[in-house]
């Protein structure tokens, strides 16, 4: 019996206004609601500036590459390419790093998501089980392909970007101006190592090298604009509500008590205060948007991830593929012992995990230019 | 899941081998989705109802001895709240809340403790304020925040009341003649713009950031019981050196600093001119411009190697009174009187600014002015050690807007 919805479902011609919406909700949604920690560490009073170093450090070079890439493998993805262009070994085992990084993302993010949410709001509730539902519901949409996630971030997107920069301007009540001044209170270095610990939050970014042949408008097509123009919008947008939430932040906790915050950007949300307003805390309602796009984030990881996987290992069913990775994220999360080594762990991670994601891209590509490798186009 | 059979045809064509395979269905997670539902749906871990648990409407804490710190709680008695007839108690007027006290080593433990002296379980999300008695002021309350920074289920909004001659305890037992909840009141009198005139409102999120930042200082405002008219005074305002408190503003030194701040938007203001002529001013509105002179420019730094500050404050707000004046007001008029409110106002502010250098407190902005200003001199300063001694120069400036119903 064979599903023939299947082939469809996973891999799905993805417009580029659903491409936009993905991208922007994947952009969100991991965000872990903490960036200002390093924004305020590394460049204090600052913290705004190491994120434009970051959108021009990570931001622009990987959507150039997404550009670069779709032209010289039109109908390849990163994973489809290497092989090709690095030799098979090589191929293999830098996919596996690159997809290994993801998962490993994977782990880290839904852990310290899970120890949110249990802070926040469901302090008795065991953390396991706030993994595990969570896993449940995003193997649910994992595990009928790609075309569930794209679906759920366009159907999504408006309500919860409308919504998360309502409250960051809201957010903003609080804002002294003269906790950002300076405006130049640091060495040039400290701004660039600000944005190089702030890349991690466009690396979503690396995971549309992962579905790059399918963003098209029409099957057939493929136009380099296609793909750059809503990626750009998409980061912009982004980068905006960044740029919001770490002058909330900063602006109204200072750039002292700012990295004291174990999700910093979420605290500021909670300090919002308005006469009359029907609820009092407004943090809940924050709390939800963000995770309905994480959810819809964390399930196109996992559909990506497998997805790829079935290309390396043909022999992989792309469903019991995601079950495994679903069964394999929440085994990683338990096996952190408490909140305070998972969070330590992750803002290590985010700082480096960065790197072989962001550099790899950029080595396939380069010795494809130096070999002189092209995908074949099918017009 | 499900174990289904696969017809499989080989190469050589005639030969048809069954095997079996399974396959993952969608359906595979709705179960455990349904189940997961049917757990967490309803709460199973963190459901505790509304009516088992008693809400904290105000937290006083007080320092005992070292190392012992008293809380008690406000807890509002929701029957009494309802109208009389509601209850069928006749006229009867009750006490609509009750307090409850508990020494322990720290706020937290004291809470703990407290949850002990309730039927019911404990909740402080709703708390609305947090009033500190002035010895455990005093002693410093960086530990005693600490509790309500850290605790995800404490709202930062709460506001932070320093009680100078009373105990925090005192402030919460006493019975206002008004019938009302004082958790409520207190944040409902920080919701209107007219009330921040003598005294400024200051929560605890506010309060945290204040105190952390190097370049200022936090406040807070003073609470006070007016025994004999069953009343509480909010009013004056606490000065913090770090988490400490270093003194007390009294309430015309809290209106030269509301307007020393930019803080009053729509005060009230008296005051005795140099004739004695008493003047009103309503919806006064206080803006300040610190300038800032580096400690290398000769000339203006009387003390050797620190900035010089340079404060204008120009004030406005219309007239609401004008004891002892009965003609009518002419432009020449309205000048004089600015500049008689100029002379009286200046040396007022001044000697607010010296008050704060003496308990060492900036609240008034000066350290930060001089961060963002001349930022590599201020690096090289330890902000605490010069701010008592940092000279400065008031000028005011006045406008009256409008002179009221009468020319």
């Amino acid at each position: 019996m064979k599903d023939a919805r299947t082939p469809e479902l996973l891999s799905p011609v993805i417009s580029p206004v659903n491409f936009f919406a993905l991208l922007l909700v994947i952009l969100l949604g991991l965000d872990f609601l903490d960036f200002p920690y390093e924004a305020a560490k590394t460049c204090g009073p600052n913290g705004y500036w190491p994120l434009l170093a970051a959108f021009c450090l990570a931001a622009l070079p990987l959507i150039l590459l997404l550009v670069l890439m779709r032209r010289r493998f039109p109908n390849q993805n990163l994973t489809e390419a290497a092989p090709q262009v690095l030799g098979k070994p090589l191929g293999l085992a830098g996919n596996l790093m690159f997809l290994g990084c993801f998962v490993l993302w994977l782990i880290l993010a839904i852990k310290d998501s899970s120890e949110l949410v249990v802070a926040y709001f469901l302090n008795r509730t065991p953390v396991w089980a706030v993994s595990a539902f969570f896993l449940i519901g995003v193997g649910y949409v994992a595990v009928n392909g790609l075309a569930p996630a794209l679906r759920l971030a366009a159907f999504v997107l408006i309500p919860t970007v409308l919504f998360r920069f309502t409250m960051q301007i809201f957010a903003l009540q609080g804002l002294k101006s003269a906790y950002l001044l300076p405006l130049f209170a640091r060495p040039p270095l400290d701004y660039l190592t600000g944005g190089a610990f702030m890349a991690n939050v466009f690396l979503p970014i690396t995971a549309i090298f992962l579905i790059l042949p399918l963003v098209k408008k029409n099957p057939g097509n493929g136009r380099a604009s296609e793909l750059a123009i809503p990626a750009l919008s998409a980061a912009f947008i982004a980068a905006l509500s960044f740029l919001l939430g770490i002058l909330g932040a900063i602006g109204s906790f200072g750039a002292e008590l700012t990295p004291r915050f174990a999700w910093s950007e979420f605290a500021t949300i909670q300090q919002i205060n308005i006469p009359f307003l029907v609820l009092e805390q407004v943090g809940l309602i924050f709390l939800v948007i963000w995770i309905t796009m994480f959810f819809v984030a964390v399930s196109f990881y996992f559909s990506v991830v497998a997805r790829s996987l079935g290309r390396q290992f043909p022999g992989f069913n792309y469903r019991w593929t995601v079950a495994v990775l679903v069964l394999l994220v929440l085994v990683g999360t338990l096996l952190f012992p408490d909140a305070i080594t998972a969070h330590a762990m992750f803002t290590l991670f985010r700082r480096w995990l960065m790197l072989p994601v962001f550099v790899y891209p950029w080595i396939v590509y380069l010795v494809a230019l130096l070999r002189g490798v092209k995908g074949k186009f099918e017009g | 899941m499900g174990y289904i059979k696969v017809n499989r045809e080989k190469s050589q064509g005639k030969k048809v081998k069954k095997e079996f395979r399974f396959k993952l269905h969608t359906s595979s997670f709705t179960l455990p989705i349904i189940l997961a539902c049917l757990f967490t749906l309803s709460g199973c871990w963190d459901l505790t109802e509304v009516d088992r648990r008693t809400f904290v409407t105000t937290i006083g804490i007080d320092a005992i001895a070292p190392g012992e710190t008293s809380v008690m709680v406000q807890i509002p008695l929701p029957q009494q709240m309802l109208p009389s007839s509601a209850m069928g108690r006749g006229n009867a007027p009750g006490k609509q809340f009750s307090a409850t006290k508990v020494t322990a080593r720290t706020v937290n433990d004291a809470l703990n403790i407290l949850q002990t002296k309730t039927y019911y379980e404990l909740v402080i999300e709703q708390n609305k304020s947090i009033i500190i008695g002035a010895a455990a002021a005093r002693q410093g309350i960086e530990s005693l925040l600490e509790y309500f920074i850290r605790n995800p289920k404490a709202p930062p909004q709460a506001l932070i009341f320093v009680a100078p001659r009373h105990t925090a305890g005192e402030v919460l037992t006493f019975e206002p003649v008004q019938e009302t909840l004082p958790g409520l009141e207190f944040t409902g009198a920080a919701q209107s713009a007219a009330k921040y005139d003598r005294t400024y409102f200051t929560s605890v999120g506010q309060f945290m950031s204040r105190a952390f930042h190097t370049s200022t200082d936090a406040f807070a405002p003073l609470i006070d019981l007016d025994e004999k008219e069953g009343m509480y005074i909010i009013a004056g305002l606490a000065a913090f050196n770090g988490f400490q408190l270093a003194g007390e503003l009294d309430m015309e030194e809290t209106q030269m600093y509301g307007l020393l701040s930019g803080l009053m938007k729509a005060g009230n203001l008296s005051l005795t001119l140099p004739d004695n002529q008493i003047l009103s001013l309503r919806n006064v509105k206080g803006r300040t411009k610190i300038q800032v002179t580096a400690p290398s420019v000769e000339g203006e730094s009387s003390v050797e190697g620190t900035p010089f500050f340079t404060v204008k404050v120009n004030l406005s707000g219309s007239l609401s009174e004008l004891a002892g004046e009965h003609k009518e007001i002419k432009p020449a008029d309205r000048r004089r009187l600015e500049l008689s409110m100029q002379k009286v106002l200046a040396p007022k502010i001044g000697r607010v600014i010296k008050k704060l250098q003496s308990f060492n407190s900036d609240i008034i902005n000066f350290g930060e002015e001089f961060r963002i200003k001349h930022f590599n001199q201020w690096k090289k300063h330890q902000w605490k050690d010069i701010f008592p001694k940092v000279p400065f120069k008031v000028i005011v400036t006045t406008k009256i807007e409008r002179d009221g119903t009468l020319r």
